[in-house]
């Protein structure tokens, strides 16, 4: 083969190529998501409980969102959720991929010390950390009392001013190890020397860190950020375990509004309707993200 | 993993010069570290040490202490009482059987479709890493009457196969988001060269990039197996047969509105992660320099 | 070389595994399906719970052992996941629990009428076997003119008050017979390591139930009325007992954080480990002394520890407190059943046969029939307050535990939690109430 033929026969048969890597992946996903996807659109325009049949309405449930508070304060906590996690799992899960990237006793066990809560069921964190908080009898209160630090004596669930933020504070706990495996991973794709030279030099190492290797992330950052984002919209089981999204809604994300809609108050497709504007808030804020961080962020073609 | 291990403490001659230098520094950076790293480890565990506690709650006394977090008389009755009520090797295997297959699968396409994303010149680029997003997203609860409305007219109601599919269909973009970001930090000369040799695009990918990014792939065999693992809703609906329940399911009988055995819920929900656990310890091991310390 | 033969063994490891699930998934259908000369049944519910049900279903498979009963005991919301997906896709479960009401309801054209059934296995004055209370509710929601029962009440309940009465009797206190009375006692037993009124108020169906005996208190019977549009919500009576509702958050008779607790397991756990005086749940409570449970806790053995009462008298109000229950779980047949003879033997058994013993022998709940009555009480207590339970209390019940409609039930929840956090005034609650009411009415 010579240079002047690669042109176009090469192109042709790299496209063909490319075809071939993405089919099966491209298969499963028009089988499993792309038809839940029209499924739900279907469903958002009727009035509808799931089982009987169903009255087509347009975009009547669309225009029932606008006056529906509740739905409101979904789009609200997540706002908060979206905030509060992805920054701090990012910088404590950082921090840790840091020391733990390093040869240091134990390494193994504090990764996975770190790392467990990620593992757990959502239901017994869930149960664990209402007991920790309960300000009756729980840990929290009962630490509180034996130290005098009053502040960890209140009821921070049982209060729809501070519901969502223990909610997201139990969340931090329960997925920081999870961004330190991301950040670890990251870490690997950095050249050993420069870490190396971070190391060495005590005396610059703040510099090293944060001039040289945390910039060097950026993509784990990009796709952290992505998904947090996407996590925090879908948050489900921990919420609904911890507070069943209450006290009065407080503490209500997208999910688990769905999911009362849908179940419990018989009004599919009303979820459906609130699932799509999920599926548009993911999809506008993921597009959105291509745009401020460049097309680099999609096709790596920029770095 | 062994080559990975031999070319970090070979690594470059600056630190191995300056390791024997500094190894007096060394040893009080490391006192450093663990004067960081154990307090916020013991917090970490705190949470973690109260559901083992009260997986050992007995149902005859219900008293704790240690502000509550331990039981005052423990006991591993509900461990016993959650072997001898349930087939729990039965729903071991059934979970492996979901698992396993999806984990592969999931790496394999997830990969391929990273290769041809990264490295590839695909038609709609941006359109298909747009689309991944979408299977994100979606969260179980408001796909899973319509997937199972799939599974049923694909002959798969009630089989195993399906839970498989579906799981790595969910478990893509994940996967695809990850690997590529991995397969882009590996040098395009090394494609290049190995296209020059006559590779094919498919040697390129198996025997350059896959080998190239294990930490990403250890991630992504960690979070697949953790969620179709943990996943009871689809189970749950389409499976019919007590013979092809996985794990996931026994928690739900003991939940219940008038659940009175907290302690056999916590202890069955222990016994669910540890398997997890396992696959972690073993996976973090590939969490060392790969890249880094292969390409030279 | 060596990665080649790597990758080589992870290809073929997963062709194995995938070929493997492949059988496991086909093989264990066609046993399920098929089985030589077997009729089998599915039944799914989130209630009575997983051990029990499991004696019920040996008991009718022994007396009959050409057939197979496939249960599945789980949770309510997945339950409703999981029948609202079945029922839309043709696999709804033989037999199923339901709640009366909107659940029946929605399910109603994939229900088979079951009263043919009731005639056929208990005579033509079957209804009399039942609490009145259960016969009620089995139609709850029915369209005007549509007599047929879709369900057949199962289990019932009171919902009311339990003492502790160990606590009682160390703190010398006597069991409040009036709101007075209970603000007394609540000051009495302050300051110990124990909660004197533990609420658990994190669950909606907790915070209605508790309103309700509220309510009826106030005024018996009004609530449904302003639910059928007969009265209104703001009718000063109903903002009374929302004011009531409040008055236990405010004046200091709930413990802090009551809104955040939930009842199981956390509050049922704490009262049972002695560490509250009095609990609001109901006549279920009782399962707690099950003779076949090993590991019963001091308090519960023989119901030693505990008291069940009224919700206490409000100024102004009914003279006697009032009995507010109903059923706990009803059972339904799917329409689409092979079996329909059989499913009618099953749910009959279960409701007042040999498998209704079994359920009843485990304290579960109340039984839906009169007069049957566990073969083994573990003390005399346990004996007396059953007996309290089911001769007293059960055929007084006139109030049901539960609104009809599901958006009317969760507004009502809403609303209590948000007066018991501050948010709304009784009065902004009852008026929003109303709103509803009007919302879902036309």
């Amino acid at each position: 083969m010579t240079y002047v033929k690669i042109d176009k026969t090469s192109v042709r048969r790299e496209r063909l190529a490319g075809t071939m890597f993405l089919l099966p992946a491209f298969l499963l996903f028009v089988l499993f998501v792309v038809y839940p996807i029209v499924y739900n659109v279907q469903a958002s325009t009727l009035d509808w409980d799931g089982v009987n049949q169903g009255v087509f309405t347009g975009l009547g449930n669309y225009a029932r969102l606008f006056d529906d508070p509740i739905f409101i304060t979904t789009l609200k906590n997540s706002g908060w959720w979206i905030l509060l996690t992805i920054i701090p799992q990012a910088l404590i899960g950082f921090f840790l991929a840091l020391l733990l990237n390093e040869k240091i006793r134990g390494r193994a066990i504090y990764r996975a010390i770190f790392f467990v809560p990620a593992v757990l069921s959502p239901v017994v964190v869930g149960i664990v950390w209402q007991r920790m908080l309960d300000p009756f009898n729980g840990v929290f209160v009962k630490v509180g009392q034996a130290t005098g630090l009053d502040f960890l004596a209140r009821g921070y669930l049982a209060d729809p001013e501070t519901a969502i933020f223990a909610a997201i504070v139990v969340n931090v706990w329960m997925w920081t190890g999870f961004s330190m495996l991301f950040y670890l991973a990251g870490l690997q794709l950095i050249d050993s020397s420069v870490l190396a030279a971070a190391k060495i030099d005590g005396a610059s190492t703040w510099r090293t860190v944060r001039s040289i290797i945390w910039p060097m992330l950026r993509p784990t950052h990009l796709s952290l950020l992505l998904l947090g984002v996407i996590g925090s919209l879908k948050t489900f089981e921990l919420v609904y375990v911890l507070t069943e999204g209450g006290p009065n809604h407080a503490s209500e994300m997208l999910p688990t509004y769905t999911f009362k809609q849908a179940f419990q108050l018989q009004s599919v497709g009303y979820a459906s309707t609130i699932s799509v504007v999920l599926l548009l808030i993911a999809v506008v804020s993921s597009l959105s993200m291509v745009r401020a961080f460049g097309s680099g962020f999609l096709t790596g073609d920029a770095k | 993993m062994k080559t990975a291990e031999e070319t970090t403490t070979a690594a470059p001659a600056v630190p191995t010069q300056a390791a024997t230098r500094a190894s007096q520094p060394l040893r009080r950076r490391l006192r450093w570290e663990h004067a960081v790293l154990a307090p916020m480890a013991a917090l970490w565990l705190i949470p973690i040490a109260m559901v083992i506690g009260m997986s050992l709650l007995p149902t005859s006394n219900p008293k704790t202490t240690a502000f509550g977090m331990f039981p005052a008389e423990p006991s591993l009755g509900n461990y016993v009482e959650i072997w001898t009520n349930n087939p729990i090797l039965r729903n071991l295997i059934n979970s492996a059987l979901i698992t396993v297959p999806s984990v592969l699968l999931v790496m394999l396409f997830g990969s391929m479709t990273a290769f041809a994303l990264a490295r590839l010149r695909v038609p709609l680029k941006a359109v298909i890493f747009g689309a991944l997003t979408l299977a994100l997203i979606l969260p179980m609860s408001s796909i899973v009457v319509a997937v199972f409305k799939i599974l049923q007219s694909m002959g798969l109601y009630n089989n195993l196969v399906g839970l498989v599919l579906v799981y790595t269909a969910l478990g893509l973009p994940f996967a695809v988001i990850i690997i590529r970001t991995s397969f882009l930090a590996v040098p395009e000369e090394l494609h290049e060269a190995a296209s020059l040799d006559g590779a094919s695009k498919f040697t390129v990918y198996w025997r350059i990039y896959l080998p190239l990014s294990r930490p990403a792939l250890a991630v992504v065999a960690v979070w697949q197996c953790m969620s179709s693992w943990n996943d009871f809703l689809l189970p749950l609906v389409t499976l019919q047969d007590n013979e092809l329940k996985p794990l996931t399911l026994i928690p739900l009988a003991y939940r219940g509105v008038f659940l009175s055995q907290p302690g056999a819920l916590f202890a069955v929900l222990v016994l669910i992660s540890l398997p997890i656990v396992v696959v972690f310890l073993a996976v973090q091991r590939y969490l060392v320099n790969g890249l880094s310390g292969a390409i030279k | 070389m060596k990665r080649h033969k790597k990758s080589a063994a992870v290809a073929a490891a997963t062709a194995f595994s995938i070929v493997l699930a492949g059988c496991a998934g086909s093989a264990s259908k066609q046993d399920s399906s098929d089985e030589s000369g077997l009729r089998a049944l599915t039944f799914r519910s989130w209630s009575p719970i997983e051990q029990t049900t499991r004696q019920m279903v040996d008991a009718f498979t022994s007396a009959n052992p050409d057939t197979k009963i496939d249960a599945t005991i789980f949770n309510y919301p997945e339950y409703l996941v999981d029948l609202q997906t079945r029922a839309s896709s043709g696999t709804m479960p033989d037999i199923i629990g339901l709640q009366p009401g909107a659940l029946t309801q929605q399910y109603r054209s994939n229900l088979l009428p079951l009263q043919d059934c009731a005639q056929k296995t208990w005579g033509a004055d079957w209804q009399k076997k039942f609490y009145p209370i259960g016969i009620d509710q089995a139609r709850l929601g029915n369209p005007a003119g549509d007599e047929n029962f879709y369900s057949l009440p199962l289990l019932v309940q009171t919902v009311n008050l339990w003492a502790n009465t160990e606590i009682f009797e160390a703190g010398n206190a006597q069991i409040p017979k009036t709101w007075d009375e209970l603000v007394a006692v609540v000051k009495q037993l302050k300051g110990g390591e124990y909660a004197p009124f533990m609420l658990p108020a994190k669950d909606s169906w907790l915070r209605n139930v508790v309103f309700l005996q509220i309510a009826n208190n106030v005024e018996p019977g009004l609530v449904y009325q302003a639910e059928d549009g007969s009265d209104k919500w703001t009718n000063p009576k109903i903002v009374e007992a929302f004011t009531y509702w409040g008055k236990l958050f405010t004046d200091g008779i709930a413990q802090d954080g009551a809104i955040g607790l939930d009842a199981y397991p956390s509050g049922a756990n704490q009262f049972e480990a002695g560490n509250a005086a009095m609990i609001p749940l109901g006549a279920w409570w009782i399962q707690q002394s099950d003779p076949s449970k090993t590991g019963i806790p001091p308090l519960s053995e023989g119901m030693s520890g505990y008291q069940p009462f009224l919700f206490p008298t409000i100024p102004g109000g009914a003279a006697q407190s009032q009995y507010v229950g109903g059923i706990d779980v009803a059972l339904g047949i799917s329409k689409n059943t092979k079996n329909p003879d059989l499913a009618c033997k099953v749910l009959t058994d279960w409701i007042a046969g040999a498998g209704a013993q079994k359920l009843i022998n485990t304290f579960n709940d109340l039984p839906a029939v009169t007069g049957l009555n566990p073969e083994k009480f573990t003390s005399d207590k346990q004996q007396q307050i059953w007996t309290t339970l089911t001769t007293e209390w059960m055929p007084q019940v006139k109030y049901s535990r539960y609104l009809k409609s599901p958006q009317l039930d969760t507004a009502l929840g809403d609303a209590l939690s948000a007066i018991a956090t501050g948010q709304l005034t009784p009065k902004a609650a009852a008026d929003k109430m109303q709103a509803e009411q009007e919302k879902v009415g036309g």
